[in-house]
């Protein structure tokens, strides 16, 4: 399990504007920076919880929402997808 | 004495972070009204980790005699929450002294109320600059503007459009 850093959240920003629907999402929900960075680093330990054997505490969206309060699934969706897509690389 | 407006947004250069990047209107916005909206922007990303932003350098005019601000004119992208944080540093060469000097210290400006604030709004800052000395005219002022990230907590870009030095005239 990683801690994320500060150039782990540039990167993530820049995939975040480079897609349509990430952006889209990101730049309306309003979010702090803190926060934003602080759900990034709920789905982060997540993954990290669902290799081990026992199961994770809660579903990636119930993660989320400890650092955002109740969001959307759309919103969820977004998020976990700027994640993904800075972890695994095309 | 008057107050004078003075733009200097033609020579804002952004910093090596590449966060800081010329676009336009119709490419960073969803416009449903304004047609065809290619009208230049320099977009700000929101700060992570460091100060974003860029320098510029200007002539102190000869009708200059004080009260200096720099005027922020742009554009928000998003949903305006948070607190928008800018900064900038300065140092004033007059002829003879060297170009290589030190920056002064920082003057800031920030806004977290947005009442009657919604994406895509114009949005104005002013940052009132204090000299450590008074600006001559004929001087050279280098000037480092940024999103100040001590303070800037949002996850938006701001679009800007204008900067301006607005000074009392003689």
């Amino acid at each position: 399990m990683a801690t994320l850093d500060n150039t782990d959240f540039r990167e993530i920003k820049t995939i975040s504007r480079s897609d349509e629907q990430m952006w889209s999402v990101l730049r309306a929900w309003g979010l702090s920076k803190a926060v934003w960075q602080a759900a990034l680093q709920a789905i982060e330990d997540w993954f990290v919880d669902a290799f081990n054997v026992s199961a994770p505490s809660a579903t990636i969206k119930a993660a989320i929402e400890v650092e955002t309060g109740a969001c959307t699934n759309a919103q969820a969706n977004q998020l976990t997808r700027s994640w993904i897509r800075w972890r695994a690389p095309q | 004495m008057t107050t004078f407006p003075m733009s200097v947004y033609g020579r804002f250069q952004p910093d090596s972070s590449g966060e800081v990047y010329p676009s336009f209107l119709d490419v960073e916005l969803a416009l449903g009204n304004l047609s065809p909206g290619r009208i230049d922007c320099m977009v700000m990303s929101y700060p992570t980790g460091s100060d974003i932003g860029g320098e510029l350098v200007f002539t102190v005019p000869q009708n200059y005699a004080g009260s200096p601000v720099l005027v922020i004119k742009g554009v928000i992208d998003g949903t305006p929450a948070n607190t928008l944080a800018f900064g900038c540093q300065q140092i004033a060469v007059a002829d003879s002294e060297t170009i290589d000097v030190a920056y002064e210290a920082e003057d800031t400006a920030s806004n977290s109320t947005w009442t009657g604030y919604a994406d895509e709004d114009e949005y104005d800052e002013s940052i009132t600059i204090t000299p450590a000395a008074a600006w001559n005219p004929g001087e050279k002022v280098l000037l480092y503007f940024y999103r100040d990230d001590d303070v800037d907590d949002t996850t938006w870009n701001f679009l800007l459009l204008d900067l301006l030095i607005q000074y009392s005239d003689t």
